[in-house]
């Protein structure tokens, strides 16, 4: 676990803000593994959080929200929903049977822009993917999946 | 599966309830299924916002309780359509038993609390603390099996729970590590593991597993546990002992331990659903007068699981 130092915590900002319109984000941003983000909005200072860490182990903390990719940063599900209220741009409304078939972990066969899109069903923003050209790569983890 | 009770089990069940009606209301309905049971997360979304959208996708719902947090699901569903829809993959709602929410109804976490729940997965409770608190204070949340931290992680995550940390250790041994570093909470859980004997509506096949011998080892790892966990509670810090259990050697008996071993007092709590007072005696022995502010909760008095709750305070 390393917490980000404000400079860091500005550059994913500011690529958040690019990419999504995400203008402020008041959590503690923590990186686990190399790309990883996390979003931690607990009281414990971030010494704390390091002795606890160096003592304990701390599997996580907070939400995973974003993973930082050599093409941009591509948020969760989690962070989409997190930031829901802020999220103006790259946003793609889906059918219903293309939410469906994104609930089920199912790539949409959409032409658009190369960028990473924001997927709305109806008043609801469901997840965020990457747009290939060709289609949009879905990233709903296994768990989260709807089962046929 | 069917299993029956063993005699030994029935026996206690029976001595523990008396009142013979009683005990055969108790018998009848823990053959019926459990109903469907469901807790609004708030971090999310509110209580009446979620009644209206469950309701416009055609589910019959009550809120029967003074806490509309805790929503019954009344007409039936498809086979796993509670945990497939929409509302429940964005986290609006956890899928919880009703006696499981009281343990932190009762703690009533406050959003600058640091509070540790020591035996967290699969999360329900941490993630309802978490709701309780507003994602502000902390929720140190440990489990000792990776798996059910798995678990317990992607529950965290899919209600939004912001505050908490998951650590994998062994309890007691965790405790100690707190202890070494300094770190003390104002609120503790203790929702310790258990022999499940409230849990049979939904496992029946803890009929076949229980055996006394069981209840005595759970009963020392129980109170090992909690040995470990009351010094890291601050002064006036306030905990909850809880199980899934209505074996009085698992609950009073060890709450009775506690409070003559440590500066603890057993606190009064109030709770939505009906219960009963814990033991003031059992098989002869008795036991503090204020064990009757313990919660008993039994089956047949809400249609739920059985479960035991108890909230002490560090006095110094």
């Amino acid at each position: 676990m390393k917490i980000l130092r404000s400079s860091e915590k500005k550059r994913i900002l500011k690529q958040l803000n690019e990419q999504f319109g995400i203008e402020k984000m008041l959590h503690l941003l923590l990186r686990f593994g190399k790309e990883k983000i996390r979003a931690f909005s607990g009281s414990l200072s971030a010494d704390e959080l390091i002795t606890l860490d160096t003592y304990l182990r701390v599997e996580s903390a907070g939400v995973y929200i974003a993973k930082q990719q050599e093409d941009g940063i591509r948020l969760t599900v989690d962070g989409v929903s997190l930031f829901k209220e802020q999220i103006t741009k790259n946003i793609l409304e889906l059918t219903e049977e293309q939410a469906q078939e994104w609930f089920k972990g199912q790539d949409l066969l959409i032409q658009l822009d190369k960028n990473f899109k924001i997927l709305k069903y109806k008043d609801e923003l469901i997840g965020c993917g990457k747009s290939t050209g060709e289609r949009i790569v879905n990233f709903m983890p296994k768990e989260r999946r709807i089962k046929s | 599966m069917r299993y029956e009770p063993k005699p030994d089990f029935k026996e206690k069940i029976d001595s523990l309830l008396k009142d013979g009606e009683d005990a055969e209301e108790f018998w009848k309905t823990i053959e019926t299924p459990l109903p469907k049971t469901m807790r609004c997360n708030t971090l999310k979304i509110s209580p009446d916002k979620l009644k209206e959208r469950l309701e416009n996708k055609g589910w019959k719902i009550s809120q029967p309780y003074n806490n509309k947090e805790i929503i019954v699901l009344e007409g039936s569903l498809n086979p796993g359509e509670l945990g497939k829809s929409i509302e429940h993959l964005l986290g609006y709602y956890y899928i919880q038993e009703i006696s499981s929410m009281m343990p932190i109804l009762a703690l009533q976490p406050k959003e600058n609390d640091l509070l540790l729940d020591l035996c967290a997965s699969p999360g329900s409770k941490t993630t309802q603390a978490a709701a309780l608190m507003d994602n502000k204070g902390t929720i140190i949340a440990n489990d000792v099996n990776i798996g059910r931290i798995a678990i317990l992680a992607a529950n965290t995550e899919r209600v939004g729970a912001t505050n908490i940390i998951i650590t994998r250790h062994d309890a007691v041994q965790l405790c100690q590590k707190l202890k070494k570093i300094n770190f003390y909470f104002d609120k503790i859980l203790l929702d310790v593991p258990c022999s499940g004997e409230g849990n049979i509506r939904s496992n029946p096949a803890t009929f076949k597993m229980w055996n006394k011998k069981v209840i005595e080892k759970l009963s020392r790892m129980q109170r090992k546990i909690a040995e470990s966990a009351i010094p890291l509670l601050k002064e006036g810090g306030e905990l909850i002992y809880s199980t899934c259990t209505h074996s009085p050697e698992e609950n009073e008996l060890n709450i009775q331990y506690l409070i003559e071993n440590f500066d603890l007092k057993i606190e009064e709590s109030q709770l939505p659903i009906k219960t009963r007072p814990g033991l003031v005696e059992w098989q002869g022995e008795k036991l503090n007068e204020k064990m009757k502010y313990a919660h008993r909760i039994y089956p047949q008095d809400n249609n739920t699981e059985g479960f035991f709750l108890c909230k002490m305070k560090k006095i110094s």
